[in-house]
């Protein structure tokens, strides 16, 4: 069975890989560093999940996820906002703009793990 | 002797008739050892059927006993796993770059993000020696005075800077500054051994915040913190040298440039 795709977009190189390596090998990975590249990649090879950023130049996560849901090709791909931005506001613009999922960084592994894993219909979700 | 329902086996017989007694068994006497026969099996299944589910339920439940200790293990695995990457990312980051800012860079990337510190700065030697006062070279939310001030002032630092480790606050920090801002909760020193195998302090991180929903640092913020004081050293002692030996060709490349004119 081929793996499943998730696209991490987030402006820092030290987040790309932390959440790669801590997922692990069980998922293919592609990487953005802001909204605008985000979307180039996701309509190129059409990701299975999103974990996404908020705060990223160009184009921040909130214009991505609104831009993405609008996308017909596009608007059921589930997506965990992982911010450092874990207010009321800030987790309530993230869920009217369309995330499925919110994790607070520092991530939580497991939080991750299950989160994931759920919003891919995967066991232990 | 008693059976399991309480009965003895004799008892269980049909009384003797004058047929029985000659061997015969009237269809009456058969009907009640039927019906008696029914009445039997009906208790024994039921009966059977309870041990079957207790035994059942016994399982089910040490499974599930088992099941959630698997999960706790697999759980706390997965937490070393990730403690295990944020050390490599870490050192994988530090080592990344030959340019002092981008060091520093990398540096707010980890304790922003794999440590949860919202207000912090790093300071470092601005030049050659153990006496060289520090130089902040980046503040996160932090006003530079109050960090200045507490590079030489906050307890916590001198204490970190004294004894070349790593100093997390036990309790929330209540030093007052001038400004009334509370003290640093955690300092680290950033370690270097000089071409003597003196240990000195090339710099210090201070921490002086966590993230509003990091509610304190864990032993594994505590791991990063201690890898970021030995790392971070090297990376930039590593970055000084390179930016004082590109200096240094680019000065001999001008000249042969001259002298071939």
């Amino acid at each position: 069975m081929a793996k499943r795709r998730i696209l991490v977009v987030d402006d820092t190189e030290t987040v790309l890989m932390f959440q790669k390596l801590s997922l692990g090998p069980e998922y293919d990975y592609d990487t953005a560093k802001n909204g605008l590249k985000a979307l180039e990649v996701a309509r190129t090879r059409k990701p299975d999940l999103i974990l996404l950023d908020l705060e990223m130049p160009e184009m921040d996560g909130l214009a991505f996820l609104r831009s993405l849901r609008e996308d017909a090709a596009l608007e059921d791909v589930p997506v965990i906002v992982c911010t450092t931005k874990n207010t009321p506001t800030h987790v309530k613009a993230a869920f009217d703009a369309g995330c499925s999922e919110f994790c607070a960084k520092p991530i939580d592994r497991v939080d991750l793990g299950k989160k994931v894993r759920r919003l891919l219909g995967e066991k232990g979700g | 002797m008693a059976n399991e329902f309480g009965a003895t086996a004799a008892a269980d017989r049909p009384s003797p008739s004058p047929e029985s007694a000659a061997g015969h068994t009237t269809e009456e006497q058969l009907a009640a050892l039927l019906a008696k026969a029914y009445v039997l099996a009906d208790g024994l299944s039921k009966r059977t059927g309870e041990r079957e589910v207790q035994r059942y339920e016994d399982q089910i439940s040490g499974l599930r006993i088992e099941n959630s200790g698997l999960e706790d293990r697999c759980n706390q695995l997965i937490r070393q796993h990730a403690a295990m990457v944020m050390l490599f990312v870490s050192s994988e980051r530090l080592h990344a770059s030959l340019e002092s800012r981008e060091v520093a860079t990398s540096i707010w990337e980890i304790l922003v993000n794999l440590v949860g510190a919202e207000e912090f700065c790093i300071a470092v030697r601005d030049g050659e020696g153990k006496d060289v006062p520090f130089e902040l070279v980046r503040c996160e939310q932090v006003d530079e005075a109050r960090a200045r001030a507490s590079l030489t002032k906050d307890p916590l630092v001198t204490r970190a800077l004294e004894e070349g480790n790593v100093v997390i606050a036990t309790e929330p920090a209540t030093v007052s500054h001038e400004d009334g801002a509370p003290g640093a909760i955690a300092a680290v020193p950033l370690r270097m051994t000089d071409a003597s195998g003196e240990a000195y302090n090339l710099g210090v991180i201070v921490v002086f915040k966590l993230l509003d929903h990091k509610r304190e640092l864990a032993a594994e913020d505590g791991d990063v913190l201690s890898l970021l004081g030995g790392h971070a050293a090297t990376a930039f002692v590593g970055a000084n040298a390179y930016a004082r030996l590109h200096r240094k060709v680019r000065t001999m490349e001008s000249l042969m440039n001259l002298l071939k004119k």
